[in-house]
């Protein structure tokens, strides 16, 4: 009986992790290569999806601290200024959770559309910041297609995102079913 | 108790945000004021996620290895076609290449002239690749275990890829021709004057300190100058296409998003620098 505590209480565990997990896992689908040429210039923003998720549906699993380690994590493998990514996804987080009573028992259309205005907001605090620390216009056309790419992809991610909910909410029920 | 936890609970929640805002911007200004704390952190992040990268990366490149197998085959008379085009043209081109490189053996012997150091090169993967406003960056599989150093040239079948900014023990990565932060010195091929060509994070990059800059005419081929000891000079860089406010424009014969697969080279002038490794181990290159 301990012992089936003691492992309930560590697949719970495990799974708290989930959300963090599937992020870094997100981030690091993003710097792979696709050799599709010009698709190859414009990597989607995979983790502003994850935070939008994880925030949504999960706040109490991905904080801010979370949403800092992911953007730490994707700066060092990127090569980018260290906390760019970091400062977007802590922002990214908190516009999100402020309005998350819009995503909350919306359709699946309302959820992408406003997951789309969030992907734009992310892609215009991108702009700002790169403007200021290079000191020069780093042109909208490459913000454009990243954000037409990151909200295309939106659906085949929240599914894949969803299941990795639906696996927390499996983990809470049988402990709740065991206690 | 239940009281104390209440508290701290809510005092985290409401200085989170502000804690995180304040510490990412100290890290961008760590980052900006070239911190090798933040250097030494890449590496190692590049070390413990670069295995993760390289097998995501497989599947990857076993589909467009397909997809290029199934092109390669739909347009095998067409291609059959121009290849022998081209070995036509080719042939050509190897009896002229065949009398210069007799022409210039005799000049050298006549001149006693200094011959250029071989560059020994290792092959690598590209398993990762970031672009975007900041940068324009590619990871390869191969680190320092494999004598990649810091400064040294990438190249890829068609010329210049980029330079190795950061080399971990596994990995490493290359600063693209196209990043706003590079800069290589170049000769045009036809008339040997100097110019460096420079990146400014799109597909393109800009001719700087030119003398030539209204007199260019576009399909000027640029290669490396080998001028400053870091670079081994005729690697070919790009060509001019056009021109913007002034300045030539020169479009990269490589396109790192295409490519899978590139050399570092291990080049050293003698004297000049320690050599790593030496020059001649491995098969030369040029």
């Amino acid at each position: 009986m301990v012992i089936e505590d003691w492992g309930g209480s560590l697949k719970r565990r495990a799974v708290s992790f989930l959300p963090l997990v599937s992020g870094v896992t997100l981030v690091l689908v993003t710097s792979t290569p696709l050799y599709f040429g010009h698709v190859g210039d414009v990597a989607p923003r995979l983790g502003v999806t994850a935070v939008i998720f994880w925030t949504v549906y999960r706040p109490d699993l991905f904080g801010y601290g979370s949403a800092f380690f992911l953007g730490i994590v994707a700066d060092l493998m990127t090569g980018l200024p260290l906390g760019i990514t970091a400062l977007i996804l802590v922002m990214v987080r908190h516009g999100v959770l402020t309005r998350r009573r819009y995503f909350l028992r919306k359709s699946f259309h309302i959820v992408w559309a406003e997951y789309a205005l969030v992907v734009i907001a992310a892609a215009v605090i991108d702009w700002m910041l790169a403007a200021l620390y290079l000191w020069t216009n780093s042109g909208l056309l490459v913000h454009v297609f990243q954000v037409l790419l990151t909200v295309a992809l939106f659906p085949g991610v929240y599914w894949l995102l969803a299941r990795c909910q639906g696996l927390i909410t499996l983990a809470a029920r049988e402990a709740v079913g065991s206690g | 108790m239940l009281k104390l936890v209440l508290l701290t609970r809510q005092t985290t929640q409401r200085f989170a945000l502000p804690f995180f805002v304040v510490a990412a911007f100290a890290f961008i200004l760590m980052s900006r004021t070239d911190n090798p704390w933040v250097t030494d952190a890449r590496t190692l992040t590049l070390d413990v996620l670069a295995p993760v990268i390289d097998v995501a990366s497989r599947p990857v490149s076993a589909v467009n290895g397909a997809v290029d197998s199934v092109n390669a085959w739909l347009d095998v008379a067409a291609e059959n076609e121009r290849l022998r085009g081209e070995n036509e043209r080719l042939m050509h081109w190897q009896a002229a290449a065949r009398q210069l490189l007799a022409e210039n053996h005799e000049f050298r012997e006549l001149l006693s002239s200094v011959a250029e150091p071989r560059a020994a090169f290792v092959t690598a993967r590209i398993i990762g690749h970031s672009s975007g406003t900041f940068v324009r960056t590619a990871v390869l599989n191969a680190g320092t275990r494999d004598g990649v150093r810091v400064g040294q040239a990438v190249v890829a079948t068609h010329g210049l890829v980029g330079r190795i900014t950061e080399a971990a023990q596994h990995s490493s990565r290359v600063l693209l021709l196209t990043d706003l932060n590079s800069r290589v010195p170049v000769v045009f091929e036809s008339n040997r004057r100097p110019a460096i060509v420079s990146g400014d994070n799109s597909r393109v990059l800009s001719l700087l300190f030119t003398e030539l800059a209204g007199t260019i005419d576009s399909g000027e081929r640029l290669v490396t100058s080998g001028e400053g000891g870091m670079l081994p000079p005729g690697i070919p860089v790009g060509v001019v296409t056009g021109s913007q406010g002034g300045l030539p424009r020169v479009t990269p014969f490589v396109d790192p998003a295409r490519i899978e697969h590139v050399r570092v080279l291990d080049y050293t002038l003698p004297g000049l620098m320690q050599t790593t490794r030496e020059a001649g181990m491995l098969e030369p290159l040029w």
